[in-house]
C-alpha cells in the first residue's frame, strides 16, 4: 500500500530513508549509519528498528534487495534494503517540511532575541 | 548466556517478526547490550536499552500483525464479494441471453428432485399422495 507524501514521517521512518538514501543497507548497517550521522544521539532499539523496516516494506517506501557483491561473504542471512522512487519522494518531501518548519522557528527565535 | 535471554525476550515478538527479523534482532541486541556481554552480567543496567526497547516494539509489533490482518482480511472480502458479483451479473446476463427456454430446463430438474425425494421415501410419498387425493 503506497503512503501519502503530505503526511509527515516518524522519527525513525525519517532516519532509515536517510540511512538507504547513498546506498543499500542491512539492519545492522543501518541502524550504524543512523547513530554516525546523530553523533551518537539517535540510537534505535532492535525492535524500534525493525517494526519500522516491516511498516515501510509494507508501505512501499523500501524494498529488500541483493546484498552487494563485496559485501555478500560476510553474512548470507543479512537481509539488505534499498529506498524505492516512492520512499525518495516521501523523504524529499518531509526533508522540504522539516526545512519550512525550521525556517519559521529561526524566523521566531530571531524576533524573540530582537526584542 | 546473553543470547539465551536475548532468546526469550525475542520469544515474546510476533511470530512473523522472529521468523523474518529474529538473527537480525538479536545481532543488534547484542550490540546494544554491549561487547562484553559473553561474560555473566546481571546488572539491569546492561539490559535496560533492550527491554526498554522491547516494552516499546513488542505492543507496536502486534498492532502491525493486527492491521495487516485486518487488511488482508478486508481485501479477500472484497475479491470474494466482487467475484460473486461477477458471476451474479453473469447469471443474471445468462437469464437474459435467449437460448434452449432456462425456465423450463429448471423446472424439468426440479420435477426430477422432487420424483427422486418422492421414491426415496415412500411413506411422505403415500402421506402426501392421501392428503391431495381428500382435498
Amino acid at each position: 500500500m503506497a503512503r501519502s507524501t503530505t503526511k509527515p514521517l516518524t522519527g525513525t521512518v525519517f532516519y532509515v530513508l536517510l540511512a538507504l538514501m547513498d546506498r543499500e543497507r542491512y539492519g545492522l548497517a543501518i541502524a550504524e549509519e543512523i547513530e554516525r550521522r546523530t553523533n551518537g544521539e539517535v540510537r534505535l532499539g532492535p525492535g524500534t528498528l525493525y517494526n519500522a523496516v516491516k511498516r515501510m516494506l509494507s508501505e512501499g517506501l523500501i524494498a529488500e534487495t541483493q546484498a552487494p557483491r563485496h559485501e555478500t561473504a560476510d553474512d548470507p542471512r543479512r537481509r539488505y534494503y534499498r529506498i524505492t522512487p516512492a520512499g525518495k519522494k516521501t523523504f524529499t518531501a518531509e526533508a522540504q517540511r522539516l526545512e519550512r518548519l525550521v525556517r519559521a522557528a529561526k524566523a521566531k527565535s530571531a524576533k524573540q532575541v530582537g526584542r | 548466556m546473553s543470547t539465551r535471554i536475548l532468546r526469550v525476550i525475542l520469544y515474546l515478538y510476533p511470530r512473523n517478526f522472529r521468523d523474518r527479523f529474529g538473527d537480525e534482532w538479536i545481532e543488534l541486541a547484542k550490540r546494544r547490550i554491549g561487547k562484553g556481554s559473553e561474560r555473566r552480567r546481571v546488572g539491569i543496567g546492561t539490559w535496560w536499552p533492550v527491554v526498554r526497547d522491547a516494552v516499546r516494539a513488542i505492543p507496536v509489533a502486534y498492532g502491525i500483525l493486527i492491521v495487516d490482518g485486518a487488511r488482508r482480511l478486508g481485501s479477500r472480502v472484497y475479491r470474494t464479494f466482487h467475484r460473486s458479483s461477477i458471476i451474479n451479473a453473469q447469471h443474471r446476463q445468462s437469464l437474459h441471453t435467449p437460448g434452449p427456454d432456462p425456465f423450463l430446463g429448471s423446472t424439468g430438474s426440479d420435477i426430477r428432485h422432487a420424483v427422486r425425494s418422492l421414491l426415496r421415501n415412500p411413506r411422505f410419498t403415500i402421506a402426501a399422495v392421501v392428503s391431495v387425493r381428500q382435498c
